[in-house]
């Protein structure tokens, strides 16, 4: 199978069963789905390198967002 | 647009919508959070190229090219080892010592020609057949492992996997199950093996000369052994 088409599978496949898995934990932090969602995303590429037709945004718009996370959570525990 | 465009973006419509709906008007975590996460995998399948050339095509297409080389160096009955040389106009050439072996080209030089003629050493001058495909854009910031990796594993399917160590002067390649079927053996005695000759290619657009020294089939792997001179 293409690469390409399987890391798409892989991807969705990781995506449902967090989104499944964690609200059935009853987790209601919206950041910790979108963290799980960039760690996923990143393994599956390191692990499967699809090629990408440019630049891939989706990756630094996924690590730009997980940064603003992280540092939330460094200044909420800084502030407690 | 094809149909896995068509689903990219369908998918990245219906996931923006859904995030946007469960979370202003259901005020439901996990349903945005799923909406979040379909919209990523839509993204993701619209960066996705949908017509990349199939890599056995690269692979009949580089192994085809070498049956042309093969033919000429049968010819010529040329069966000194190749240097492989960048050019003043960038491009990588498999240069043949005529004759006697008396080492690599030394010096400023124009190639030029079939025989390019280096302070009275006779070199026959060839294109190898990865000459072109080292400067595929997205080779552009690439080092040499990760070349090496992208050409042979992910573009040509070649081999399943590369490892490359440097010990001095000399670079080890690890090629895990090599997939080249074409045995030209001259080609192979001359300009390497096809995947040696693509390692040999990109080390000599880095460096800038580049010899393969030596080649070693055992057990589902080939290990090439790589010399690297400086160039002039």
């Amino acid at each position: 199978m293409d690469k390409n088409i399987l890391f798409n599978i892989v991807l969705g496949f990781m995506i449902v069963s967090t989104a499944v898995i964690l609200s059935g934990l009853g987790e209601m932090r919206l950041d910790v789905y979108i963290s799980m969602y960039t760690l996923e995303y990143f393994v599956a590429k390191a692990v499967l390198r699809p090629r990408r037709r440019f630049l891939d945004i989706l990756g630094l718009a996924l690590l730009l967002i997980f940064s603003i996370i992280v540092c939330f959570r460094i200044w909420e525990i800084l502030q407690a | 647009m094809d149909r896995l465009g068509v689903l990219g973006a369908g998918l990245t419509v219906f996931a923006f919508l859904l995030t946007i709906w469960s979370y202003l008007l259901l005020m439901n975590i996990p349903l945005t959070a799923l909406g979040i996460g379909l919209l990523i995998l839509g993204i993701s399948i619209l960066l996705t190229p949908t017509h990349p050339i199939p890599p056995h095509a690269v692979r009949a297409l580089l192994e085809g090219s070498t049956l042309n080389i093969e033919a000429l160096l049968e010819e010529l009955n040329i069966t000194n080892r190749g240097y492989y040389v960048k050019g003043a106009d960038g491009r990588v050439y498999v240069l043949i010592p005529i004759g006697r072996d008396t080492g690599p080209p030394i010096g400023e030089f124009e190639i030029k020609g079939l025989v390019t003629k280096i302070q009275d050493r006779k070199y026959l001058t060839i294109i190898p057949p990865s000459s072109e495909i080292i400067y595929v854009q997205e080779l552009s910031e690439a080092g040499f492992d990760d070349a090496l990796n992208y050409i042979i594993v992910d573009l040509s399917e070649l081999a399943e996997s590369v490892e490359t160590s440097t010990v001095g002067e000399y670079v080890v390649v690890k090629i895990r199950k090599p997939r080249g079927h074409v045995a030209s053996w001259r080609f192979r005695n001359v300009l390497g093996s096809l995947e040696a000759s693509i390692a040999a290619s990109l080390l000599a657009k880095k460096y800038g000369v580049a010899r393969i020294v030596d080649e070693v089939d055992m057990g589902g792997e080939r290990i090439i052994t790589l010399e690297v001179f400086q160039h002039g």
